[in-house]
């Protein structure tokens, strides 16, 4: 239709912009966000450096010496020149196109930096059990290479499925061949070490593991470091690292070394270290970047590769004045550390990228309002933003100029209504620009709610009224940060009747059964983070499955006392609301004063169910709604665990003739089982 | 040394005190301190040319020359010139007018002719700035030279260049002609870290428009 190719009248595309400025949510890419999907993104802005972590990945792929094939970057910016944002390009474009792994360690959630190998251990871990370019976790990808060379090696024709199909059909091919009494994990394991002879078989059987359905969450967290039960360690014929944190750690320099080497025989390795400029330390007084860097200088001296594999590259990113210091104290290291050349400098935005970014911005924008813009800068002027950008400002304060230039053209806009009425209009149109991706993020739904807690005790006049009995003293971080690792996110203070509660608030919105799990215990540990009762935010709708460690932690928090509180979308978006009009309230005339005083804020707050939920009893039932899949059916009740290690070791070593010829003709009915 | 009274002492306790004299010219007795090591001094400076002698009833009086000017601030600036005893009130105050003068006259830009002559470069006080090219120019070899003096690995404080550079041209100006070198892509302004910055530095900085300050600069 011709109207369609018109421009929308300007008039609506003004008081669409009025209801929310697209700017004012600068999209800041921080942790778990590095994962998520919505992402306006300036591809012109510092293609450089992202193309050069691809072209050091080819040279690396297709070197001939193993020596070339491990290598490192470092990109080096100031805060808000948009470093996680490059990142998340980067792990995007990896996905897409299949081409590598990426791995993503944030110094920011590392509590006890003295822990550094173990928590790079789960770091490794948990980015693999993110979604790869096929529609199955990184692991699983791994895996099914792994099988692929395995079942090709026994017979060259030998047809491979594709990686859902082996995921899918797994479970079903693992029990088929168990009812003939074959141990199918350990036949592969062993065809696959006969290609990879120098890798460590244990963690090629916890690789194979991550195929199954049912007990992949149990291998993944024996590849995090992590212990295991007695009996699921027997059923997966695993170690059961039952270990002190310190001898994970101590252990944990090497396995990290063998994982990545073993990967990146397979598919490409990106291992990015992320936030190294916090001001942590660990005990003898090392800043969090000399740790990184030094874990970065030691994986480079560790990791090793054949001449056929597809190789690891170490991304370092850093403010410039940290890079300074590794520079001039140790030489030596900062090669290792930017094997690759000089770091790259990120850009700062100039006259053209300034328009890019607010096109970029608008143009999400329009499209999801339905509107058709006269120009893709409307209602900026090109001009205006080609003077603003001779300046170089990093995209962070672009963002906020953005917004600002916006507000300013918009400021006619602004109809003289009451104070109230602007308010309720301005949380009206809040409301409207909830991202439903935004469940995803743990760290900005805790911000959100812990503000919904303070404001509560901020405003005098329903501080100390009881909300489900409850009258809340105080808002706390988790401490001890060292053992928290950024997983719980708040504490609740308040008083009961007589009794006093300290409710722990841990939003964990994962879908895979490593990170829940990691929370998970330190809802249980009310001791060490001084708790009443641990409470676990999460949409029930990503339910937990019975073969998820979780499952057990579930239960084990109902019955101390804790419970899971439903996360919805209808009950956080009011929150969400609330928190950006506070934060905005100059653009709208309020005072803060003025927005505490209303009864409408009070209502928000006293009646958001999700915060009554979080301070009212806990029903003391586990919701089984909640919950998804069976539980594991054990494999080995009658084993024990003494003999599991005698057990493995002559499993693993028992490689004469007789035992491949075996092994090979089992392959051979794994190859039919999944063929069917 | 001990309390040996070295030449470069004795001169310059000399031209310092007939220089804070309210009245020269004057008598050696006015200014010379007594002992033999000021009384070769004093011959010296007067061979030299440091001090113009004249005659008044007979006697000898003396007053400071252009050179024993600069003779004067260059033994000042000498490290190796230092008190090693209580002196009088009489030095003591001629320094603090020494100062006085001097800080003034540096605050006050060229307005008095007095600006001490810069021993470090030698070529004395350089001429002001007046066009942008000039200032990339300058600004870049200020640049280039405290990277490579100060080890800076490429990233030098803005306030350390417009310190070098500040008398040079007024602090508008370099505001806006840094700002111009930076849109011509020569150098990028970054914010760095400013949890070590003191309030001077920070304020000798630059600040783009509608954005943070600016702390360092790079060379592009």
């Amino acid at each position: 239709m011709s109207v369609s190719s018109k421009a929308s009248s300007e008039s609506a595309i003004l008081s669409a912009l009025n209801a929310n400025n697209p700017f004012e949510r600068p999209p800041v890419v921080k942790g778990q966000n590095i994962w998520g999907e919505s992402f306006p993104d300036v591809l012109t802005l510092n293609a450089r450096a992202s193309d050069s972590v691809f072209s050091a990945l080819k040279k690396i792929q297709n070197a001939d010496s193993s020596l070339e094939k491990v290598t490192s970057i470092v990109f080096t910016a100031d805060r808000g020149v948009g470093k996680s944002h490059v990142i998340k390009r980067i792990r995007k474009r990896l996905q897409a196109t299949s081409e590598g792994i990426f791995v993503y360690a944030s110094a920011d959630k590392y509590g006890d930096l003295n822990l550094i190998n173990a928590l790079f251990q789960q770091s490794i871990a948990e980015s693999l059990e993110q979604q790869g370019g096929e529609g199955v976790t990184q692991w699983q990808e791994i895996a099914v290479l792994m099988v692929a060379e395995a079942l090709r090696s026994n017979k060259a024709s030998a047809t491979v499925p594709s990686a859902l199909g082996l995921v899918r059909k797994f479970d079903i091919a693992y029990q088929k061949t168990r009812a003939q009494g074959k141990d199918l994990v350990g036949d592969l394991t062993k065809a696959i070490r006969r290609l990879k002879p120098g890798a460590d078989p244990y963690i090629l059987r916890a690789i194979v593991w991550t195929l199954s359905e049912e007990r992949g969450s149990l291998a993944v967290k024996w590849l995090a470091g992590e212990q295991l039960e007695a009996q699921d360690a027997i059923d997966l014929r695993l170690p059961p690292n039952n270990k002190t944190e310190e001898e994970v750690n101590a252990s944990a320099l090497t396995v990290t070394a063998k994982l990545l080497s073993l990967l990146g025989e397979y598919k490409s390795v990106v291992v990015c270290f992320d936030e190294l400029d916090t001001i942590a330390a660990d005990k003898n007084g090392y800043p969090a970047a000399f740790v990184m860097l030094d874990l970065v200088k030691r994986l480079s001296d560790s990791v090793s590769q054949s001449t056929d594999a597809k190789g690891v590259l170490m991304l370092t990113v850093m403010i410039p004045n940290t890079w300074l210091h590794v520079e001039q104290q140790n030489a030596a290291a900062s090669e290792k550390i930017s094997a690759h050349g000089k770091p790259i400098d990120l850009e700062y935005l100039n006259s053209e990228t300034v328009k890019d970014l607010a096109a970029v911005t608008l143009k999400r924008f329009y499209r999801r309002k339905g509107l058709i813009p006269p120009t893709v800068i409307f209602p900026l002027e090109e001009d205006v933003l080609t003077t603003y950008g001779k300046g170089k400002p990093s995209p962070r304060e672009a963002l906020k100029w953005l917004a600002s230039k916006l507000n300013e053209i918009l400021s006619d806009q602004v109809k003289l209504v009451s104070p109230s009425e602007r308010f309720e209009q301005a949380y009206q149109n809040a409301l409207t620009q909830f991202d439903p991706d935004e469940l995803n993020d743990n760290d900005r739904i805790a911000v959100v709610l812990r503000f919904g807690f303070e404001k509560i005790l901020e405003i005098e006049r329903i501080k100390d009224k009881p909300i489900e009995g409850v009258t809340l003293t105080q808002i706390e971080d988790i401490a001890p940060k060292s053992k928290n690792n950024g997983r719980l996110n708040f504490k609740v203070i308040g008083q009961e009747n007589d009794e006093s509660v300290a409710i722990g608030i841990g939003v964990l919105q994962e879908t895979h059964g490593l990170s829940v799990g990691a929370g998970f215990r330190r809802l249980l540990d009310s001791k060490t983070f001084g708790f009443s009762r641990g409470c676990l935010v999460r949409s029930r709708d990503r339910k937990i499955k019975r073969n998820w460690d979780s499952f057990e932690y579930y239960q084990q928090l109902v019955s101390a006392g804790g419970e899971w509180v439903d996360l919805t979308a209808e009950d956080i978006k009011p929150l969400f609301a609330l928190q950006y009009v506070y934060e905005h309230h100059e653009k709208f005339d309020l005072s803060v004063r003025r927005l505490d005083s209303f009864a409408f804020t009070r209502n928000l707050l006293q009646e958001n169910a999700l915060i009554k939920e979080i301070l009212s009893r806990p029903e003391g039932t586990v919701v089984e709604d909640a919950l998804e899949g069976d539980e594991l059916q054990r494999l080995n009740e009658q084993a024990d665990l003494s003999t599991l290690e005698n057990d493995l070791a002559m499993a693993l070593s028992a490689d004469d003739d007789a035992v491949e010829a075996e092994a090979q003709a089992d392959l051979q009915e794994f190859a039919e089982a999944l063929a069917v | 040394m001990a309390s040996k009274v070295t030449p470069l002492y004795a001169e310059t306790r000399i031209l310092l005190n007939l220089w804070a004299l309210d009245k020269t010219p004057a008598s050696k007795s006015k200014f010379v301190p007594s002992g033999k090591p000021y009384a070769s001094a004093l011959d010296r400076l007067t061979e030299s040319e440091d001090l113009a002698v004249g005659k008044k009833r007979g006697n000898s009086v003396y007053s400071l020359a252009e050179e024993g000017m600069s003779k004067l601030a260059a033994g000042l600036q000498d490290e190796s010139f230092r008190f090693s005893t209580n002196i009088g009130p009489k030095t003591t105050n001629a320094l603090l007018s020494w100062l006085r003068e001097k800080i003034v006259g540096f605050s006050a830009s060229h307005s008095n002719g007095q600006a001490p002559s810069d021993s470090r470069d030698g070529n004395g006080s350089a001429a002001s700035i007046e066009s942008y090219e000039d200032f990339s120019k300058a600004a870049l070899s200020t640049y280039d030279r405290l990277n490579r003096d100060y080890n800076l690995g490429d990233l030098v404080p803005i306030y350390r260049i417009r310190r070098e550079m500040g008398d040079r041209l007024s602090r508008q100006n370099f505001n806006e002609w840094l700002l111009d070198v930076q849109a011509n892509d020569l150098i990028q302004l970054m914010g760095g870290e400013l949890s070590n910055v003191t309030a001077d530095q920070l304020e000798d900085s630059v600040a783009i428009p509608g954005g943070r300050t600016r702390f360092y600069v790079k060379r592009l």
